[in-house]
């Protein structure tokens, strides 16, 4: 919350300056042949700029939707505000300062009933993945992890605020908090991992596995596994997609797409262009 | 404008080239007769003196926002009038903050949305508009507000939502520099309005979410190049000149593991100056992350305030009103220097209305605790301020450890006063020498808060906050308080039904101006708290009134146009301010001489 909230207080934001194009109903975007997409940037192995073009999970996923639709996919990267909330309203029904036209569609949204209850100006698409808490650890510098006391003793890298930073450091009421070696992301993090600094990398499985494809590490020394702990901090989440609520049968559409390609193998296919283990979310 | 240009400005479009150079020669021409080499160091040290210009924030460096002018006083006020109204135009209207400055015929104020504009003084017209394109994808915190510009020889000054700092030609308008304070991007803006001191622009950092860590910069306010940088949080190191400078702090000794990194601590109020001591005086925002539960600790220098050498950013001393904040009790409110009389003796004090609650006065020669009292009622964060300084917590009453509520649920909410927008938020108090009394714009209100499950960020789970503010009275949340530093006593306090969010003006004339939401402008006796004057200007007021003397006058100005953070929160403070209208003008009043006379 603290310097947070006042960047939440947009939420309330009145009239804005320059009114932005409004997201569409499935007609008008076949009409327009154009499908927008806004994809979180700086979200590898989702969506991320590679070389200066887009590429990640995420961005092969919205290809695929385009070219599932007919339509030709407009493909945006926006920062991501201070939640969801805030982003479904940048991005999908009031728009930023400047203008920006608004997208049609974002994905790598989270699948929560409460989370779309709340935004009542957006739809929910049906999920196409689930995401999960992990931990990468080296073999040679600890004899395992399959508990959080295996931490002690250790240091983890972990993106700095991310859903692993959080539960790691609530876990045990802090007994791990001076175990923490704090990153601006997973990829930094996965680094200073790899390159001997941390015993331990933490992160979603997703993140963890692309980033050790990525490198030269041979994979049967740094095993990944996922730790059971309660708390307030969920360690799985669907993602799905989200529309805006007059768009809601673009959602349906997107949804059939998104289903197809979660029984076609599609997205395991594209999963593991990343190196990354394809979980289905609950319900397929 | 003469007749001939006026006929001009109204040609049609075939014309207008011509006919646009003509029509702003007018007032241009007058600035340039008497605009000399613009403002001067010593125009700077002296503004609070010289009463025929503002050149700076607060009326002064140490910003007192005192002004010895007296033709306009409880006897005469009733001839005040409105001289005209300029407007910020289009449809960018809403959240005015600024706080115009003065000078040689021309007024310059900047607008919501990263404008400014420079108008003749007497009559209101437009000598020029300057305003910024902001990028796409712009995320700025705290609205679209901006607070004010500097002036400094033949510049004026401002930054921008973007987080860029921009130098323009006070004649023309047109950017002589432009200067990233930060990645927009990475979540920086900068709202607040910089400040000179030494041919240096001071400026801190706006915004920003967690792994923000607040800075004090200086540049050159030639070339806009940086002199020194100086982080608040501890572990940082500083620079000078290029090079590394000293560790602020001692890394661990407030913070644990490395989360000191991402400390926050954001400085986006801006600062003020005591030349006597040669220091600058800036807050510092709260930590972050946001739950206290992941930082034991004090977490220094978050939520305090700190005084730094102008001349290589080395921190003098820091204060810290809330050491381990839980409540989003930003420490960035003023700090303002005044002698104070105590025991025959005249202390070298400063002051401030902290978000916390909590009025504190402290010798600003060392940052030493002299006194503290509540300005807000029903405080219960804290059950008071020791010997020492340090808050009296009461733990019932900290947003619990998310660690101890259950899995998925939403944990413990706790009711706190005040609510974290503060018992007194970015609207500058005033400090009148002559009555002896500080003039606080507080706000009466409190929060339910709680831990928040159901959070997600960037598409992840997320550790978020719920809250709830509430007011603590039926009757109004505004309370403008007279307070008297030396005795820690309210002398007298004006209640107003919505929150107060503009700034305080005192004069000589032993009155007191500011600002309400509900659109007036209002002038009280200095001494009894009797209001004396009012004038509606048609929208809310949220910004800093200002007055000066041109040809034998005395004139008051202030900015109008609701907004800034208070609209933006429903529930019950919605209420308080319902059916308030949208607005974006500045107007301009005086006291015509045959009236000051009678």
């Amino acid at each position: 919350m603290p310097v947070c909230t006042r960047r939440a207080l947009l939420a309330g934001l009145g009239a804005l300056a320059a009114l932005p194009a409004t997201a569409r109903p499935f007609d008008e975007v076949s009409a327009s042949g154009v499908l927008r997409v806004a994809l979180y940037a700086d979200n590898a192995p989702f969506s991320d700029l590679v070389d200066g073009k887009p590429a990640g999970i995420d961005v092969a996923v919205a290809e695929a939707l385009a070219e599932a639709l007919k339509l030709k996919l407009d493909l945006r990267l926006v920062d991501s505000g201070e939640n969801v909330d805030g982003d479904f309203r940048l991005n999908l029904w009031r728009g930023d300062l400047a203008g920006t036209p608004l997208a049609d569609l974002m994905l790598h949204v989270p699948n929560d009933k409460i989370l779309g209850t709340r935004n009542e100006q957006v739809f929910l698409v049906r999920p196409y993945l689930e995401q999960r808490l992990a931990f990468a650890w080296r073999r040679g510098t600890m004899e395992g992890l399959e508990s959080f006391q295996d931490i002690e003793g250790h240091t983890v890298a972990v993106e700095s605020a991310s859903t692993s930073d959080m539960q790691l450091l609530l876990a045990e009421s802090g007994r791990y908090r001076q175990n923490l070696k704090h990153f601006r992301n997973v990829q930094e993090a996965a680094r200073a991992f790899l390159a001997g600094e941390t015993q331990i990398l933490a992160g979603t499985r997703a993140a963890i596995e692309a980033a050790l494809h990525g490198s030269k590490a041979n994979l049967a020394d740094v095993p990944v596994v996922e730790l059971a702990l309660t708390g307030p901090i969920r360690s799985r989440w669907d993602l799905g997609g989200a529309v805006r609520s007059d768009s809601r049968d673009l959602g349906y559409a997107v949804g059939e797409a998104l289903g197809a390609m979660v029984e076609t193998g599609e997205l395991k296919a594209i999963c593991a262009r990343y190196g990354v283990t394809y979980t289905a979310p609950s319900g397929f | 404008m003469t007749v001939r240009n006026r006929f001009l400005a109204a040609v049609g479009a075939g014309a207008l080239l011509l006919g646009a150079s003509n029509a702003f020669a007018a007032p241009e021409a007058k600035a340039e007769k008497t605009a000399g080499g613009g403002v001067s160091e010593q125009d700077i040290l002296n503004d609070a003196k010289t009463t025929d210009d503002v050149v700076t924030y607060g009326l002064g460096p140490q910003a007192q926002r005192y002004s010895p002018l007296k033709a306009i006083n409880k006897e005469t006020i009733g001839g005040l009038v409105p001289a005209y109204s300029f407007s910020f135009g289009g449809e960018k209207q809403r959240g005015q903050e600024s706080q115009p400055l003065v000078k040689d015929g021309v007024l310059y104020v900047t607008g919501s949305y990263s404008r400014i504009y420079a108008i003749n003084s007497r009559t209101g017209e437009k000598i020029w508009e300057y305003n910024a394109r902001l990028p796409e994808g712009i995320l700025p915190c705290c609205d679209v507000v901006n607070r004010g510009a500097a002036l400094y020889k033949d510049k004026v000054y401002f930054g921008t939502l973007d987080a860029k700092l921009v130098a323009l030609d006070a004649k023309t308008g047109k950017v002589v520099w432009r200067k990233d304070i930060d990645d927009f991007k990475a979540g920086y803006s900068y709202t607040a309005a910089p400040m000179i001191v030494k041919g240096k622009i001071i400026t801190g950092v706006s915004g920003g979410e967690f792994g923000v860590v607040g800075r004090v910069e200086a540049r050159d306010a030639e070339t806009g190049e940086v002199v020194w940088k100086r982080p608040v949080i501890e572990g940082h190191v500083g620079e000078l000149n290029g090079k590394p400078s000293t560790v602020t702090g001692t890394v661990n000794e407030t913070w644990p593991g490395d989360m000191w990194k991402t400390g926050g601590g954001a400085t986006w109020l801006g600062g003020t100056y005591d030349p006597e001591l040669n220091l600058i005086y800036f807050g510092t925002g709260n930590p972050g992350p946001w739950n206290s539960a992941l930082r034991p600790g004090d977490n220094k220098w978050s939520a305090s305030r700190l005084a730094i050498n102008p001349d290589n950013g080395e921190i003098v001393w820091g204060f810290q009103t809330t050491p381990h904040d839980g409540w989003d009790f930003d420490g960035v409110n003023e700090f303002v220097p005044f002698d104070m009389q105590r025991d025959g003796k005249t202390v070298k004090a400063g002051a401030t209305a902290d978000r916390n609650g909590f009025f504190y006065v402290l010798d600003r020669t060392n940052g030493k605790f002299i006194s503290a009292m509540p300005f807000v009622a029903n405080i219960n964060w804290a059950k008071g301020i020791d010997d020492n300084g340090r808050p009296i917590y009461d733990d019932a009453n900290r947003p619990g450890d998310p660690a101890k509520s259950e899995d998925g649920k939403k944990g413990k909410a706790v009711y706190a006063t005040p609510g974290f927008l503060g018992g007194k938020n970015w609207n500058p108090i005033a400090y009148s020498p002559d009555s002896k009394l500080f003039y606080v714009p507080s706000n009466e209100w409190g929060m339910d808060i709680w831990n928040e499950p159901v959070s997600y960020k960037k598409g992840a789970a997320y550790l978020g906050a719920g809250f709830t503010i509430k007011p603590t009275f039926d009757t109004h949340i505004g309370s403008l308080k007279a307070i008297d530093p030396a005795t820690k006593k309210v002398v007298w306090e004006y209640k107003n039904k919505a929150p107060l969010w503009g700034g305080m003006l005192t004069t000589g004339g032993n009155l007191v101006f500011t600002g309400t939401p509900e659109g007036f402008l209002k002038a009280f006796d200095a001494k009894t708290g009797e209001e004396v004057w009012k004038f509606q200007v048609g929208t809310g007021i949220v910004a800093s009134p200002i007055t000066w003397e041109q040809d034998g006058e005395q004139w008051v100005g202030v900015a109008a146009g609701w907004g800034g953070a208070v609209p933006l929160w429903g529930g019950e403070v919605a209420k308080s301010t319902a059916g308030i209208n949208q607005g974006g003008s500045f107007w301009a009043f005086k006291l015509p001489k045959k009236l000051a006379a009678r």
